[in-house]
């Protein structure tokens, strides 16, 4: 079935027919098409062209916020770790009290006060050993006390807050370079770095390998704090989720404390690398925005 | 339509001819007057075959040719002449005003043509009757049908430019024209 409409045909004249006849409104509606075209095709190269535009913008923001893995680890931070060139990074944990602070300092500033200390026992490491000795047999000889070749680790007591700090020996500066927040070995860091880049890493660096971490606590508590605070374990790269919702709501003066932090190292299989302690910066003055009072610290 | 004022049938020179001033008016669409000027009234006569006034044909034959001028690119010539490839867009465009404008389409038959069958018939019937009948009978055809029967018996067309208007091969489109006849005429006769 079909709804076509069936009539008898009218006689038209040739004449008739001719009288519709008009090339110039051919050319007009002609332009009219090839305008309205050229304003489509416009808009369809700008659509896309901004659509593109956007779409590299976003792919970049988001490359910026990638959490650190494996390889590009090494190109991001590779600027850091030309400051730190020649030394082999471990961890050291930090403690609240001003005497053990003297001692927390970064490798760089340690191995040179230390030397000082022994420079009359052994006069000439000092400018020997910079140049042609690695660090930590350096160390092996100057700081750390070491028996059966066990890791031994050094602990300082601390009377004043509920944690006990531990450094690392000798044989535990070999260990891999940790990283939180992309930076390496970090002593302070922004609130924004710790929760715009919640992760931890550790990493070899001159063989640009990444071991596991399996396990270890993080806290958020101040370096005079009496009370242990709610712990969050750390397995795998990333904070937990509830550590990064406390790195949110922390107050100032607050650390990040990361305890016993174990790793797996294929052949020797799960290490603990001690502790790490960083301190947070807030980069403003959190009481007036947050409208806390020093009394509640 | 009739057959000598069929414009499908070209000498070699003159398909040639045509050839050399689609290639100019590919690059100035002034230059595409002549080719107007040819098909004019043929491509005229296949819309108003098609729409119910001649107002409505006029615009879409305008339109057809201005597309034909912007499209003029695409076209790729094959040694057939250009009007089949003009009645394939005017063919086109006629679809589109019918669906657009939500016009139906139209069948124009011309008066000789109502009785089709008549030679078939032993008895003379009354003419309005055979009309009606011719009516009730088409309707009962697919579109597709109606278009080939349309084509061949009321504009008298070649099967070869049937089938460069509808996409088909020649002998495609005797086939399917012979069946849509035998269909017409069953009908016809079962209608008695």
């Amino acid at each position: 079935m079909n709804d076509f409409k069936y009539q008898k045909k009218p006689s038209n004249s040739e004449e008739v027919l001719n009288t519709f006849k008009n090339f110039d409104q051919v050319l007009k509606k002609h332009q009219a098409i090839r305008k309205s075209y050229a304003r489509v095709w416009k808009i369809a190269l700008a659509a896309s062209s901004s659509l593109v535009l956007l779409l590299v913008f976003f792919a970049y923001n988001q490359k910026d916020a990638k959490v650190i893995e494996n390889e590009t680890v090494f190109t991001e931070v590779n600027n850091q770790a030309r400051a730190h060139k020649n030394e082999h990074h471990a961890f050291f944990a930090v403690s609240q009290n001003s005497e053990s602070e003297k001692i927390v300092e970064t490798p760089k500033k340690t191995i040179p006060k230390l030397l000082k200390k022994k420079n009359e026992t052994i006069p000439k490491f000092e400018k020997k050993s910079l140049k042609t000795k690695p660090i930590e047999e350096k160390e092996q000889k100057v700081v750390s006390p070491r028996s059966n070749g066990l890791l031994t680790p050094t602990i300082k007591e601390n009377t004043t807050s509920w944690f006990t700090v531990r450094e690392a020996n000798a044989k535990e500066k070999r260990l891999p370079t940790l990283y939180i927040s992309k930076v390496e070995l970090p002593e302070k860091l922004t609130q924004t770095e710790l929760t715009r880049f919640p992760s931890i890493n550790a990493i070899y660096k001159t063989v640009a390998k990444e071991v596991q971490i399996i396990n270890g606590m993080a806290y958020v508590t101040k370096r005079d704090a009496k009370k242990r605070p709610k712990g969050y374990k750390i397995i795998g790269n990333n904070f937990p989720p509830n550590l990064i919702r406390a790195l949110h709501k922390a107050e100032r003066n607050s650390v990040l404390l990361f305890k016993d932090i174990t790793i797996f190292i294929p052949g020797n299989g799960r290490t603990n690398i001690g502790d790490k302690i960083i301190d947070i910066d807030f980069g403003y003055d959190s009481k007036k925005i947050r409208g806390t009072s020093n009394s509640d610290e | 339509m009739s057959k000598e004022s069929s414009t499908y049938h070209q000498t070699e020179s003159e398909i040639q001819t045509e050839e050399g001033i689609l290639k100019n008016a590919m690059e100035n669409p002034q230059a595409f007057a002549p080719i107007y000027d040819k098909y004019y009234l043929s491509i005229f006569k296949f819309v108003l075959q098609r729409v119910e006034n001649i107002e409505l044909a006029s615009e879409i034959v305008s339109d057809v040719f201005a597309k034909a001028i912007f499209n003029l690119k695409k076209y790729k010539f094959k040694g057939t002449p250009f009007s089949a490839w003009l009645y394939r867009v005017a063919y086109n465009e006629i679809a589109n005003i019918h669906r657009k404008k939500k016009k139906t389409r139209t069948v124009n038959i011309p008066d000789e043509r109502w009785d089709l069958f008549q030679n078939e018939e032993s008895e003379v019937e009354d003419h309005s009757f055979s009309i009606k009948k011719m009516k009730d009978c088409m309707q009962k055809l697919k579109p597709n049908e109606i278009e080939l029967i349309e084509m061949r018996f009321f504009e008298e067309r070649p099967f070869k430019e049937i089938g460069e208007i509808l996409g088909l091969t020649t002998e495609n489109a005797r086939v399917k024209t012979h069946r849509a006849f035998k269909k017409l005429q069953k009908l016809f006769k079962s209608g008695k």
